[in-house]
């Protein structure tokens, strides 16, 4: 985007990051470390909850870690205390940089609502291993908590809004900020209007209806534009190629957020709800592999002759195969929409394999992607060790593809077993049986996940702590050896 | 910032609709519905209005079964036989022989009046309880499967909800809310005897609240079913 920009214009850029960067140290360290742990706690939770489908026995300790509590608060911890957390760190650090705003007050506040954020967080889980739930989908966390939940948000919310209603520069093509902005502007929308509604009046099936809707609002309208945005920031970035095309990336917002507004009630296609809600909702859900498409075709267009970068650099490595796992959730997404394999989908494992997969696939390996370029900025040293990164990686990659494959598998056989007509005057055995092989994968999966955040935490909490590679050279993965690393133009932008 | 604030709008223009027409209309709409009346003329064989009596329904009962979380595993909504077989499934409805003559019906909006929120469910890893007041006969029996369920089904993967019951030492004579586990591997020790919390009762009374099968104006069919209330 500077393309000839004189020696004394690249030294003032490089001091406005630098300020940009040291003005928002605390607050995005603060958010990376906390969501870290939280998917730590989430995936340790998911472990447990997939075992105890296969053997309910198993650490049976109590009412607080029955499958039916544990289920919704891994899920929680999953989207309040890892994804929102963490996408929050994400978008305030990149609407910063994109709007070259230095913030200049507010740390303190921002740290603070950081912790009461995580205090909420905390409260849920209790709350909802406690026996507080209240089987609302993603909305499990006891009726007081939400309001901490909205304010707070709020307030992050407006400190990125407010970069891009008055930025310090404004050329460039705006397309993450676009998308940053979005999911700021909706998940409170969501957020607040599904609370209202569902703890203020009686709904019956048409609050299952809205619940539904809010849990896909939530993927579709925070997870996914924070994802996108970070994607569409960072592949330029490191590729050193502009987006292929503005106009995709323009078709590819706007369809997103029409269609994503329409869907969630196909979850309930069927039911007991007016159907043209679960219909609307149907087609958008299959109209969204569009978007899904557009977005992905830009990705790769713009990644297209660099791919090499993708070996070597964390940032790009992560995101590519975060952006790759958007055209997956997609297809998964309309696959459970369409009615022809959604009657066969609903209900079954492959619900759980799409939140997985958006977001753990898509939305956490972007934002994986992004901490591994913006934490070095903040904490003033590189990343300590390749192996870690690569052990980071690949088990996210191969534990990801685990849980996704085996629940749409598994949720295929799950589904066909519950709709064979052969098995209309059978017990639950069949289905209780063939659905044992998947769940152990998903296990086993987790037990993955686990090992690699393990390492991605004690990474993290490393570098927070300034104990980093003290050097000028970005930790790149060409070489197993910590030494003499290559330099790479563009990366350490 | 002129293109900052048009985006805005558009944002708000691009979500705003759906909002008002998926959610604010519908959910406001729904505070007035109201009862539909049977008609002879279409051949309805019942009197009065169809507004099913959801009010029979265990709301206390209802507040345990979300938070244990039940909707994790179980459903509480059949789908029409066209689109699944959940109306053919054995004793997933009012007649629990293996061969009903008809379908269940599907599940519709009014079933479900008076609950704050449906239980809809997330999952079915066990089977759909929309008209489980049917399938138990007792209470005994659904306190057998909350307290045991790997007595009743040994391949169950549901989990025990033993919290919700207590094991007390023997006094007098048998208790009539004394769970008969004796010969299962679930037994007490000697002299000891396992009975419901007010919570597993609420629960029970719940599951065995919740029968969904009214008959619907304006279809004949099923105006014809038997009706118990």
């Amino acid at each position: 985007m500077q393309t000839e920009a004189s020696t004394a214009d690249l030294n003032a850029d490089n001091l406005r990051r630098a300020a940009i960067d040291r003005s928002l140290k605390g607050p995005v360290l603060f958010l990376f470390t906390n969501a870290a742990f939280w998917l730590m706690a989430s995936t340790l939770m998911g472990f447990v909850a997939a075992s105890k489908l296969v053997s309910p026995s198993f650490m049976d300790w109590g009412s607080w870690i029955t499958y039916g509590r544990l289920q919704p608060a891994h899920l929680c911890a999953l989207v309040y205390g890892w994804g929102i957390q963490a996408g929050l760190g994400v978008a305030l650090w990149l609407m910063a940089r994109r709007t070259a705003v230095v913030m200049k007050s507010g740390q303190g506040t921002l740290v603070t609502l950081g912790i009461l954020w995580n205090i909420a967080v905390t409260a849920s889980i209790i709350g909802i291993l406690g026996g507080g739930s209240r089987s609302i989908e993603w909305l499990e966390f006891p009726q007081g908590i939400w309001p901490v939940f909205a304010g707070i948000f709020l307030v992050f919310a407006f400190k990125i809004v407010s970069m891009a209603a008055k930025p310090e520069r404004t050329e460039g093509f705006l397309i993450s900020t676009w998308y940053i902005l979005a999911a700021c502007f909706f998940f409170p929308w969501i957020f607040i209007t599904a609370n209202t509604l569902l703890n203020n009046l009686d709904l019956g099936a048409i609050g299952a209806g809205i619940s539904a809707w809010y849990v896909h609002g939530v993927i579709l309208l925070f997870f996914v534009p924070v994802g996108i945005g970070s994607a569409y920031y960072f592949i330029p970035k490191i590729t050193g190629q502009p987006i292929h095309s503005a106009q995709l990336a323009q078709m590819g917002f706007w369809m997103l957020v029409i269609l994503g507004s329409w869907t969630g009630m196909q979850r309930y296609l069927g039911g007991p709800i007016p159907a043209w809600m679960p219909s609307i909702g149907a087609m958008a859900g299959v109209l969204l592999l569009i978007p899904v498409g557009v977005v992905g075709l830009n990705h790769h267009l713009t990644t297209l002759g660099k791919h090499s970068q993708v070996a070597s650099s964390p940032t790009l490595r992560f995101t590519f195969f975060g952006a790759l796992f958007y055209p997956v959730s997609g297809i998964i997404l309309a696959l459970i929409s369409a009615s022809w394999s959604g009657s066969t989908l609903q209900f079954t494992h492959a619900w759980y394999g799409y939140q997985i997969v958006a977001v753990y696939g898509f939305f956490s390996m972007c934002v994986f992607g992004a901490i591994y370029y913006i934490v070095p900025r903040l904490a003033g040293c590189e990343w300590l060790s390749v192996r870690l990164i690569r052990n980071h990686f690949w088990f996210s990659v191969y534990g990801i593809g685990t849980i996704v494959l085996a629940s749409v598998v598994g949720g295929i056989q799950h589904g066909a077993g519950l709709n064979d007509a052969a098995n209309w005057n059978n017990t639950f055995w069949g289905v209780v049986m063939n659905s044992r092989g998947y769940v152990t994968a998903r296990a086993v999966a987790w037990l993955f996940i686990l090992w690699s955040n393990f390492w991605f935490l004690i990474h993290l909490l490393l570098m927070v702590a300034g104990l980093g590679r003290r050097s000028s050279a970005p930790t790149l993965l060409t070489h197993d050896h910590d030494d003499h690393l290559p330099v790479t133009e563009g990366v350490k932008a | 910032m002129t293109d900052f604030r048009t985006f805005v709008l558009k944002l708000i223009a691009a979500f705003g609709f759906p909002w008002l027409l998926l959610i604010v209309w519908p959910a406001i709409s729904y505070q007035s519905i109201g009862p539909i009346a049977y008609d002879k003329e279409k051949g309805d064989e019942l009197d009065g209005a169809y507004f099913f009596p959801m009010s029979s329904v265990n709301h206390t009962g209802g507040a345990i079964y979300a938070k244990e979380g039940c909707v994790q595993c179980h459903t509480q909504m059949i789908r029409p036989p066209q689109m699944a077989l959940d109306g053919w499934r054995k004793g997933w409805g009012q007649d629990q022989s293996s061969r009903p003559a008809e379908p269940v019906r599907a599940t519709v909006l009014r079933d479900y009046i008076g609950e704050k929120q449906a239980f809809l469910g997330i999952a079915r890893v066990g089977p759909d309880l929309t008209n489980a007041g049917y399938r138990f006969e007792n209470s005994t029996q659904v306190h057998m499967h909350l307290y045991a369920p790997q007595a009743v089904n040994e391949w169950s993967t549901m989990p025990s909800y033993r919290h919700l019951y207590i094991v007390r030492k023997q006094q007098g004579p048998d208790s009539p809310k004394a769970l008969p586990l004796a010969g299962t591997k679930y037994a007490p020790k000697e002299g000891y005897e396992v009975v419901p919390t007010p919570e597993a009762e609420q629960l029970a009374a719940y599951v065995l609240s919740l029968k969904r099968d009214y008959p619907i104006p304006g279809s004949k069919a099923l105006a014809a079913a038997p009706v118990k209330k």
